[in-house]
């Protein structure tokens, strides 16, 4: 036995939100030799297994039984067929350093992305996207371990069952897999997207300083720009970004709703299904900078709930909750939350 | 002077009101406009059409082609013209002119002068299918060429050089006031290929 498995151990350190929370079992994995050991030892003290990344998306409540294994497998290997650009990316790798790396490169696709935090290995989990991009428009597939069986299984694009800000790991694929690796196809041309109004309208902006095409790294500066002057940073005060999703509404109820509020910013996603900006919803509900005890809602972007102090995660919950209804009962849309949360009180 | 920076130069229009061309005269890095005009001689199937002019076939003294959404076409003096789908590089060019000039554009005419025995007479892109008092962006690259305007009315000249990698905003009203060319300069064995982008509505 190689692996470092401790007893007791506080995830302060493990979660961006900076909650006091208790792993009864913990272990950090560099390699699948590590990982299966860390899975047989759970196995044989029958513990549960909470994988966790960077925790910049989770709310972990004050005990979690069982075995929490951080995933820590780094390197990024890269193939160029043509114009083509495959990255295989380790899970533990930081999304937004990859980026980074791949822009220093000139290789195009996720400069939109830039500056969401979070590990790679969590990117598709939720299919992570910003500014008109997400994820699976760059996915090609993954390769992740079956918590069960040990095996090592490649998925595909289509059997990752991508949504908006969803996957299979969501649903009925959740507490399978541990994903270990990911493949994305990125590209040498420039190819930039920005139609997404806030971008385009930032770039007019910048377009008084900068000329000429638009560059991804441009789009790239730009973006890290907006949610440099949106999103709190993590370091200085505890939070997990938006902590609601931006609900979806079906065609017919969006109508419904733009009867009512024809100022809502509302965006297609496909023909059929929209999403509001769940900020805006809570904006309008008066509770943009809205605080109580340790816990409030940024005064700069109404969806960031933080954590002024040392919060604990019920006081968290229950403020959340408390949005979460007062948006229900104004606009009749019920909020889900954007990040998992784990463990128990 | 600052030749980075946007030019607004006022044109007179019609009396009490005037337009403007705004103008950036190095646009785009010197770089990149070597690269973009090496693709767009190089990519851009073009065309050698001819106009009727009294019965007899004109060829005009330049290639072309037209690009916007499938399934779009163009007419201007009897030329009909099928518009190809923007290439994804143009469709760059396209989005950054929009991003620069404020402005919406789903159509470019391209327009290869081959050296400076090529040339475009005075016109004013008026077609109806462009609406009211189109806005065009133009984007040269190439032999730096001169572009004439005047005045309809008055007979006012305005002239501009247009260098490689400038970009021509023509304002709302320029086209009804005022007609522009590209003459023939055949000291030049260089060429330039120019894009006009604009929106119809159809």
């Amino acid at each position: 036995m190689t692996l470092k498995i401790s007893y007791n151990r506080s995830l302060m350190r493990n979660n961006t939100l900076a909650l006091q929370s208790t792993a009864e079992y913990f272990c950090e994995v560099k390699n699948t030799t590590d990982l299966r050991e860390a899975l047989t030892f759970a196995r044989s003290k029958n513990l549960a297994i909470t994988v966790l990344g960077a925790g910049s998306n989770v709310v972990l409540k004050s005990n979690l039984f069982g075995l929490v294994v951080i995933i820590n497998f780094k390197g990024i290997r890269h193939s160029i067929d043509g114009n083509d650009v495959v990255l295989s990316v380790a899970a533990g790798e930081n999304w937004s350093s990859l980026v980074k790396y791949a822009l220093r490169n000139n290789w195009y696709g996720i400069e939109n992305l830039v500056q969401i935090p979070g590990s790679v290995g969590a990117a598709p989990i939720q299919n992570i996207g910003a500014y008109g991009v997400e994820l699976s428009d760059v996915f090609v597939s993954l390769d992740a371990m079956d918590i069960r069986t040990g095996e090592i299984n490649s998925l595909s694009h289509e059997l990752c069952g991508f949504g908006y800000r969803d996957s299979i790991f969501k649903r009925k694929r959740k507490k399978k897999y541990i994903i270990l690796e990911i493949k994305i196809k990125l590209s040498l041309t420039a190819n930039v997207q920005c139609d997404y109004p806030l971008l385009s309208e930032a770039l007019k902006m910048d377009s008084q300083k900068s000329t000429g095409l638009i560059t991804p790294h441009r789009v790239a500066r730009t973006i890290s720009d907006i949610r440099r002057r949106k999103l709190p940073d993590p370091s200085i005060i505890a939070n997990v970004g938006s902590f609601f999703k931006n609900p979806v509404l079906k065609s017919d109820s969006v109508s419904r709703f733009l009867e009512c509020y024809p100022l809502a910013p509302v965006f297609e996603i496909n023909g059929a299904e929209y999403k509001v900006a769940a900020g805006w919803l809570i904006e309008k509900c008066g509770l943009k900078g809205f605080r109580s005890g340790n816990v409030g809602m940024s005064s700069e972007q109404a969806l960031v709930l933080v954590n002024y102090g040392n919060a604990s995660s019920r006081e968290l919950l229950q403020f959340s909750e408390s949005v979460r209804q007062q948006v229900l009962s104004v606009f009749g849309i019920s909020l889900e939350l954007e990040p998992t949360v784990y463990g128990s009180f | 002077m600052d030749l980075f920076k946007e030019q607004k130069i006022p044109m007179r229009l019609s009396d009490g009101r005037s337009g403007y061309l705004r103008f950036w005269p190095n646009w785009m890095p010197l770089k990149e406009a070597d690269l973009l005009l090496a693709l767009a001689i190089k990519q851009t199937p073009w065309r050698h059409d001819s106009i009727r002019m009294m019965g007899r076939k004109i060829p005009i003294p330049r290639l072309q082609n037209w690009f916007g959404a499938p399934g779009t076409s163009y007419t201007y003096s009897n030329i009909r013209l099928e518009a190809l789908e923007f290439p994804p590089w143009m469709e760059r060019l396209r989005r950054s002119i929009e991003i620069q000039t404020n402005s919406e554009f789903n159509r470019a005419l391209v327009n290869y002068y081959r050296d400076g025995n090529d040339s475009v007479d005075w016109h004013a892109d008026d077609e109806a299918s462009l609406g009211n008092e189109p806005v065009i962006a133009s984007f040269s690259l190439g032999v730096e060429r001169k572009f004439d305007l005047r005045h309809n009315l008055s007979g006012q000249r305005v002239s501009l050089n247009l260098p490689h990698g400038s970009l021509l905003l023509m304002g709302p009203g320029l086209q009804s006031f005022w007609k522009h060319r590209i003459p023939k300069a055949r000291a030049l064995s260089d060429a330039r290929v120019n894009f006009t982008f604009r929106y119809m509505r159809t």
